[in-house]
C-alpha cells in the first residue's frame, strides 16, 4: 500500500500576481528522494516555501499527512552581526530539551568539534553540516533541501553527496531543489525538472 | 563612605538605587533585540515620543511615565503599520513618525506655553526623580523581560537567526517581532526617566556592544549584556553619588570606558 506524505496538486504560486511555479504537481511517499532541478528563476526555492507554508499558493492545493513535520535546510545565511555557537544553531530543530538528539545529529555529520564556534565563522561546508544537523536534531519525516551545493568547494561537495547517499533513515523523504548538475548524477535519485515554472 | 550610608537611608536615593539594579539587569536584554534586530533609527523615534510625552505631561499635569508609555506604543503600532508596505519600511516609517511627533510636540508647546526648558529637563532624566509606582512599573517589565528571553530564548534565536528557518519550525515570527518593538518601545520610555534620551545608549545598547565582543554565543551574549549592564549601573550610581555628579553622565562615561577597553583588548588578541 502507498503511503503517500505529500500531494500537491495544479499549484500555481508566486510573489505576486504573477505565478513564478505553475501548475506543478507532485505525489510524494514516505522514504522517496527526489531531486527537483532547473535554472535560477524556474520556481525552485518558490515550490519549497509553499510546502513550508511561508508563501499561499495562488491556487492548486498542497496535502501533507497529518503529524508530517518538515526540516528545512537553506542554501546559505547572510553573514550577520550577532554570536550564535554552531550548537545553538542545531538545538532549533529539538522540540523539548533532548540533548541526546544534539549530540547524536552533531557526531552524524561530523561537527561536533565545531559545537561551542561561532556559526558566522565556519566555511560553506561547516555550515551546511551544522544546518543539515539541525534537521536531523528535528527528527523529521520530510526534508527539504534548498540549493544545498550553492556554495561549497568540492572537496565539501563531495562530503554532503556521500553524506546524503548514507542518510540511514529509510522513513526519511526528501525533497532536494538544485541547480548543480553534479549533485543530481551522483545521487540518483528520481529527478523532476522545472524549467520557467512547469515541469 | 559613611556619605554613602548616610545617602542610602534616603529614600529617593534608595528607589533610585533599586531602578539602578533592575534596569541593570533587564534594560540590556532588549538592548541586546535593539542591536540585532536594526531597531536604532526606531529608538530616535520613541525618544522623541517621550518628548512628545514630556510635554503633554506638563501641559495637561498628568503623570510622565504612562503618557510616555502609551504615546511610545502607539507610535510603535503606526510605525508597524506603515513599515509593513515594503516600499516604505520600517525606517522610513519611523523617520516620518518622529518628524510628526516633533511637530505636534511644538504645536503643543505653543498651545499650552509649556517652557522648553522644562521640557529640555526630560533629556537628562534622573533615577533619584523615580517613584514608587514608577518602580513598580519598572520590576513589572523587567520581570516580563527577563520571562520572555528565558521562556521564548529557542524561538527568539531563530528570529535572530532566520525568518524563514522560524517560520519553517511554526515560530510565529509577526508575533515575535511585534513583541520586541513592543518590548523596545517601553523600556526606552522608562530609561528615558532614569537617565534621560541623550545617555540612554548608556544603559541599553553600550552594554550590549561592549559584551558582543566577547560573547561566545547567544545565551551568553545575552548574559554577558546583563551582568555588564548591571555592573555599569550599580558602580556608576555609587560613583556619582561619590563624587556628587550627574549619574547619566558617569553611567555614559564609565559605559564608553567599557566599550573601549573591550575593543583595545579585542584588537590586541
Amino acid at each position: 500500500m502507498r503511503d503517500s506524505i505529500l500531494e500537491i496538486r495544479s499549484l500555481f504560486a508566486g510573489y505576486g500576481s504573477e505565478p513564478v511555479l505553475k501548475d506543478f504537481s507532485l505525489s510524494l511517499d514516505r522514504g522517496t528522494r527526489v531531486i527537483v532541478c532547473g535554472p535560477n528563476g524556474s520556481g525552485k526555492t518558490t515550490l519549497l516555501k509553499c510546502i513550508l507554508g511561508i508563501i499561499k499558493p495562488l491556487s492548486g492545493t498542497i496535502k501533507l499527512l497529518d503529524g508530517c513535520s518538515i526540516a528545512y535546510c537553506k542554501q546559505d545565511f547572510p553573514k550577520q552581526n550577532f554570536p550564535i555557537t554552531a550548537r545553538e544553531v542545531v538545538e532549533m530543530g529539538l522540540s523539548g530539551r533532548n540533548h541526546d538528539a544534539v549530540q547524536s545529529a552533531m557526531s552524524k555529520t561530523g561537527t561536533l568539534e565545531l559545537s561551542e564556534r561561532l556559526f558566522w565563522s565556519l566555511s560553506g561546508g561547516e555550515r551546511q553540516r551544522v544546518s543539515l544537523a539541525r534537521c536531523y536534531c528535528q527528527n523529521a519525516d520530510l526534508l527539504l533541501l534548498d540549493e544545498p551545493s550553492s556554495f561549497l568547494d568540492t572537496q565539501s561537495r563531495d562530503d554532503f553527496i556521500s553524506m546524503m547517499k548514507n542518510m540511514a533513515d529509510p522513513k526519511l523523504s526528501v525533497i532536494a531543489v538544485t541547480h548543480d548538475d553534479q549533485i543530481v548524477s551522483s545521487l540518483g535519485w528520481n529527478v523532476v525538472q522545472l524549467s520557467k515554472g512547469r515541469m | 563612605m559613611q556619605r554613602i550610608l548616610f545617602l542610602l537611608t534616603l529614600k529617593p536615593i534608595v528607589y533610585g538605587l533599586i531602578g539602578m539594579i533592575l534596569s541593570g539587569i533587564s534594560f540590556p536584554l532588549a538592548g541586546v533585540i535593539i542591536v540585532r534586530n536594526g531597531l536604532i533609527p526606531m529608538r530616535y523615534m520613541l525618544m522623541h515620543g517621550v518628548i512628545l510625552g514630556g510635554i503633554l505631561s506638563i501641559a495637561l499635569k498628568i503623570p510622565l511615565l504612562p503618557v510616555t508609555i502609551l504615546l511610545n506604543l502607539i507610535l510603535v503600532m503606526i510605525m508597524v503599520m506603515l513599515g509593513r508596505n515594503q516600499t516604505v519600511g520600517l525606517s522610513t516609517s519611523s523617520t516620518a513618525m518622529m518628524v510628526c511627533t516633533m511637530g505636534i510636540a511644538s504645536l503643543l508647546s505653543h498651545a499650552f506655553d509649556v517652557p522648553a526648558k522644562d521640557t529640555l529637563e526630560i533629556l537628562w532624566g534622573s533615577p533619584f526623580a523615580l517613584t514608587s509606582s514608577d518602580l513598580i512599573c519598572l520590576l513589572v517589565m523587567s520581570i516580563a523581560l527577563i520571562m520572555y528571553v528565558c521562556t521564548c530564548f529557542r524561538p527568539i534565536s531563530m528570529v535572530f537567526f532566520d525568518h524563514d528557518i522560524a517560520l519553517s519550525r511554526g515560530v510565529n515570527v509577526k508575533l515575535h517581532d511585534m513583541m520586541m518593538v513592543m518590548i523596545t518601545a517601553l523600556i526606552v520610555s522608562v530609561a528615558m526617566k532614569m537617565v534621560g534620551a541623550l545617555l540612554i545608549d548608556a544603559l541599553v545598547v553600550l552594554p550590549v556592544v561592549g559584551a558582543s565582543r566577547n560573547a561566545k554565543g547567544l545565551k551568553d551574549l545575552f548574559v554577558r549584556s546583563s551582568v555588564t549592564g548591571l555592573v555599569l549601573s550599580v558602580s556608576g550610581y555609587f560613583l556619582a553619588l561619590l563624587w556628587n555628579l550627574p549619574v547619566s553622565g558617569v553611567l555614559a562615561v564609565l559605559a564608553v570606558i567599557v566599550y573601549l577597553a573591550n575593543a583595545c583588548r579585542r584588537n590586541r588578541k
